[in-house]
């Protein structure tokens, strides 16, 4: 390897030898060899540690291969977990513990039933569950986070309680939906009714998240989902973070509740009324939608064409036939979409939007067909 | 080896099917694994097993892509095909039987109820 300093030595030598010593070309010289070798002592460093990483992995890998195989006899063996607490204990070494509590972990995530109480109190009786009830209490948020995690995925009724705490304390999302999700799993009837009021109060958490939260426990959410509405809600924020959820776990026991928010005051909570009830696919929603065709708002009326072709709603052809017309490109592009989605009936409009004198009206049809014509269509059929 | 009954799983997770793989050969099954759809199903035309263990969410072909196949092909359409779908996806269960599956299991599973299932299947003859 190269030494930077004896680069550095051999450079001032010939330096003096050339009696140039000083000048400003040689300190540039010794300038560049010296960020040079660095650079390559800096390569060479992160070299070692990617190889000691890759090493480090390559171990646990090898561990967990090992270890796999014993936890699974004693799984598919039909033995008590004081039988494998007792085996792990006296077999597993001190160092392999995390090791072992990552195998632990991974295999309750598939299990149920037996297997994964079993699971469960192995995970207890060796103690992984008080280490992440004291972290859980601690002060890293990461490790929170990560705590909260694996009390959910064991199901640990007993961190419940902390689990509340730490939802409560924390103004940190990722433990705040860490602990939500453990909670939602947990799935007690007071470890729900945390979720639910925390999620009723905070609306600003992400759609997307707080639904693989209620997704898990889906029964039991949707009456509260029904509840929430029904109670009604001034704040179309919040009235709109509620719709989401419905939509977003096809609840069909609130469409008739979402169908009247299509009249609601506020645009935004009409269009996402709309955008709902075509996630949910109950098609008794069909009149309400193909109604709010004649919304004043685009977005509206741009959501209720999309919900129409998601339904399958053949009786709302006219409604939109109509939004083929539309002053909103975004209308006319879902009306358009929809009804290639409506058999027969659906493309003979299109195909009759291909005279229209409107230019946009003919673009939009032609590509509607295109995207969705008889070639695609048999395809998909076919399959 | 040869009088063992084959079963070929068609999983993605190694853990998973790793577990399913242990349980299975305790149970006196050879058992051989692919982790995409589509190297299960060179390994079905292979290896004709007596059963396959199909996972719905896959890499690179799905579940239903490859039963399919399966039951597209004169030569595979009689092995019997159970599912392995995911919770809350009752409507890929429906599809599973439209399309030739023999039975189910939800994740998260059993894996003592799929040894169970695949043991009733192998012994009425698929």
């Amino acid at each position: 390897m190269i030494n930077p300093y004896c680069l550095l030595d051999l450079t001032l030598a010939r330096s003096a030898a050339n009696g140039h010593g000083g000048s400003t070309v040689d300190v540039l010289i010794v300038a560049v060899l010296v960020i040079l070798g660095l650079t390559v002592l800096l390569f060479a460093g992160l070299v070692l540690l990617r190889m000691a990483g890759s090493s480090r992995e390559r171990r646990i890998l090898e561990k967990k291969a090992h270890l796999s195989p014993l936890v699974y006899d004693l799984l598919t063996e039909d033995r008590s977990a004081g039988d494998v607490v007792a085996t792990l204990g006296s077999v597993v070494p001190a160092r392999d513990r995390r090791v072992l509590e990552q195998v632990l972990l991974e295999n309750s995530r598939f299990l149920k039933g037996r297997e994964r109480e079993v699971l469960a109190e192995a995970f207890d009786r060796l103690g992984y569950l008080d280490e992440d009830l004291a972290t859980l209490g601690g002060h890293g948020m990461v490790r929170k986070a990560e705590a909260a995690f694996h009390l959910g995925t064991m199901r640990c009724e007993r961190a419940a309680p902390a689990l509340a705490a730490a939802l409560s304390s924390s103004a940190n999302p990722e433990v705040q939906f860490s602990c939500l999700n453990a909670l939602s799993k947990i799935g007690t009837p007071e470890a729900l009714r945390t979720v639910m009021d925390y999620l009723a109060s905070s609306p600003e958490m992400e759609t997307l998240r707080v639904a693989e939260v209620i997704l898990e426990r889906k029964q039991e959410f949707t009456g509260f989902l029904e509840q929430w509405l029904e109670r009604g809600e001034a704040d179309p924020s919040r009235l709109t973070f509620l719709v989401n959820m419905a939509g977003a776990v096809k609840d069909a026991h609130t469409v008739p509740l979402i169908t009247r928010l299509l009249r609601h005051e506020d645009a935004g909570v009409r269009a996402r009324a709309a955008f709902s009830l075509g996630t949910i696919g109950d098609y008794t929603a069909c009149d309400d939608l193909a109604g709010a065709m004649g919304d004043g708002d685009a977005g509206v009326r741009a959501e209720a064409a999309e919900a129409l072709g998601k339904l399958q709603c053949e009786a709302a052809i006219s409604a939109l036939e109509r939004g083929l017309i539309d002053e909103d490109v975004s209308v006319r592009i879902n009306s358009a979409i929809s009804l290639s989605q409506l058999g027969e009936e659906g493309r003979t409009v299109l195909e009759s939007a291909l005279l229209s004198v409107e230019e946009a009206v003919r673009e939009v049809a032609a590509e509607a067909l295109e995207a969705y014509g008889p070639g695609e269509r048999d395809k998909r059929e076919g399959s | 080896m040869g009088d063992r009954q084959l079963v070929v799983i068609a999983e993605d997770e190694q853990q998973i099917a790793d577990l399913i793989r242990f349980k299975l050969e305790k149970s006196g099954y050879e058992v051989i694994w692919g982790e995409n759809g589509k190297l299960a199903l060179e390994l079905v035309s292979e290896r004709r097993p007596d059963l396959v263990i199909l996972d719905v969410m896959m890499p690179v072909m799905d579940g239903f892509e490859v039963l399919r196949l399966l039951k597209g092909d004169e030569d595979t359409r009689n092995i019997p095909v159970i599912m392995l779908t995911a919770r809350g996806m009752e409507a890929d269960v429906l599809r599973g039987f439209d399309t030739g599956a023999v039975d189910y299991l939800t994740k998260p599973f059993s894996v003592s109820e799929l040894a169970a299932r695949v043991k009733s299947i192998l012994a009425r003859g698929g």
